[in-house]
């Protein structure tokens, strides 16, 4: 009667072992609406970030929802409640901070300054161009208008320097459709501009992949570092939940996947992220001293 | 047992290859022992080797020093990110992205760097070596890990923040001799 015994322990501590390890955490409840700026297309965001959201899900225990959003449309779709956490660059963060009391909840990591960037003024290596007063007159070519290190940055390098770019530029522009940062950098690599407002961050991923070459460009003049792409919270959330969201970016390591259409895809890689660190709101105050200088959203005066 | 003139020939042969592996004993053999000479070898090799790596990271490394040195440092970045290519792991575009990065006041990262190329290679912490940097290490973890321990007592919870301060902590002990 002794072994019987014995082996029916044994056996429940199989069973119980396997219930802890076996199984992930039930997802349930009302669907989590997470909003992703576009970089490039919506269809490029929903594949790279589909597998980040079934982390997510996954952690949380509730459905998350991958919701591609366009950058320009952001602020009003947020003050509709149609989030409950967002991604989206560092300016975005601010003016949905300042205007609807966005939560900090962490900032992704990618590059040389991992949870920092910057935006660098840069012509060709051979240009005659050899510092900012030697601009005047010429044809820049800047990122997309809300772009921290794509425009604000390298705008405000140019103030800062007692250059005024509306006043004595020749001619600025912003390129069209996506792709906009790699398209400034060709622009000036194929002469149609003088000179372009790239983010540091597209010349170093467009190098290490062998598109451009470090000898092409030089750097004429680069911001301060700056934090890069941010996940926020809506102030309606759970603060419970926001921290086990939170909890969930930060300890994402390279090796977790998850399957997503019959595919294990690794979360970050997929996500083109290095990882995520938990800033503080004070981090952000350079790119607030930036827009106040610029006068941009959200301290724009007319 | 010599029967015919194929066996004598087979014999004359083997006779031959005998005495001339006795010959090649009696006049091959070093004046030190076989042991000492294999020891030389190894080390002139390894000198050698040693001298060829000096110069080939002199060679491919050079452009960046030069950028580095004429203050381009994020040029100097970007050229280190196209070596990366042709040299994937390689440890000195850790140490040259931890100096860069520790002359553009980007004390974090810099160490992350640092404790990269001295896992990879300690040469750079070894003072009778010519790829010491002991000076540039020394100073970044005297600079880096003050700034460092303070945004960590600011964000305790800061899970990329404690693992640069491991880093520190690699380099410190590594600084004072302690072993991998």
């Amino acid at each position: 009667m002794k072994y019987p015994k014995l082996f029916k322990s044994i056996l429940l501590c199989f069973i119980l072992a396997l219930s802890v390890t076996g199984c992930e955490q039930v997802v349930e409840g009302p669907p989590l609406r997470i909003g992703y700026m576009n970089c490039n297309s919506a269809a490029e965001t929903m594949q790279r970030f589909r597998p980040l959201t079934a982390y997510l899900a996954q952690k949380l225990g509730r459905p998350c929802e991958t919701v591609p959003v366009d950058t320009q449309d952001f602020e009003e779709r947020f003050a509709a409640g149609e989030f409950d956490f967002v991604h989206t660059n560092s300016l975005l963060y601010i003016i949905l901070k300042e205007n609807h009391a966005l939560q900090l909840v962490a900032t992704e990591q990618r590059g040389q300054f991992g949870s920092r960037t910057a935006g660098a003024i840069i012509v060709k290596r051979d240009s005659p161009i050899q510092s900012l007063q030697d601009l005047r007159g010429k044809r820049m070519v800047f990122g997309p208008q809300l772009a921290p290190t794509g425009y604000l940055a390298q705008y405000d390098l140019m103030l800062q320097a007692g250059f005024d770019p509306e006043r004595e530029l020749d001619y600025y522009a912003i390129p069209r459709g996506s792709f906009k940062h790699e398209k400034l950098i060709y622009a000036v690599y194929f002469g149609e501009y003088d000179v372009a407002a790239s983010p540091v961050l597209d010349l170093e991923i467009m190098t290490r992949e062998g598109k451009i070459s470090a000898d092409d460009f030089r750097v004429l003049a680069q911001s301060e570092t700056i934090p890069y792409c941010t996940f926020g919270a809506a102030k309606e959330n759970d603060p419970a939940l926001t921290e086990k969201f939170r909890k969930a970016l930060v300890e994402l390591t390279p090796d977790v996947a998850v399957e997503i259409d019959g595919e294990r895809l690794k979360v970050l890689g997929s996500a083109w992220v290095d990882g995520f660190e938990t800033l503080t709101d004070q981090d952000y105050d350079p790119i607030r001293v930036m827009a106040k200088r610029v006068n941009m959203p959200p301290y724009q005066e007319f | 047992m010599l029967h015919d003139r194929f066996d004598q020939i087979l014999a004359a042969t083997l006779v031959l290859i005998l005495a001339a592996g006795v010959f090649l004993l009696a006049t091959a053999g070093p004046n030190q022992g076989p042991h000492a000479g294999a020891g030389n070898d190894r080390q002139l090799e390894r000198e050698i080797v040693y001298q060829a790596r000096l110069s080939f990271l002199q060679r491919r490394y050079g452009p960046v020093v030069e950028l580095r040195d004429s203050g381009a440092l994020q040029e100097a970045l970007l050229k280190l990110e196209e070596l990366g290519r042709d040299l994937p792991g390689e440890a000195h575009t850790d140490l040259l992205s931890g100096d860069i990065l520790l002359r553009m006041g980007q004390f974090d990262r810099a160490l992350i760097k640092l404790a990269g190329a001295v896992r990879r290679n300690g040469d750079y912490i070894d003072s009778g070596s010519p790829l010491n940097r002991r000076p540039l290490i020394e100073s970044a973890v005297a600079e880096g890990m003050p700034l460092v321990r303070d945004r960590l007592r600011a964000q305790p919870d800061n899970r990329s923040l404690a693992m640069v301060l491991k880093d520190g902590y690699y380099l410190q002990s590594r600084l004072a001799g302690g072993c991998e």
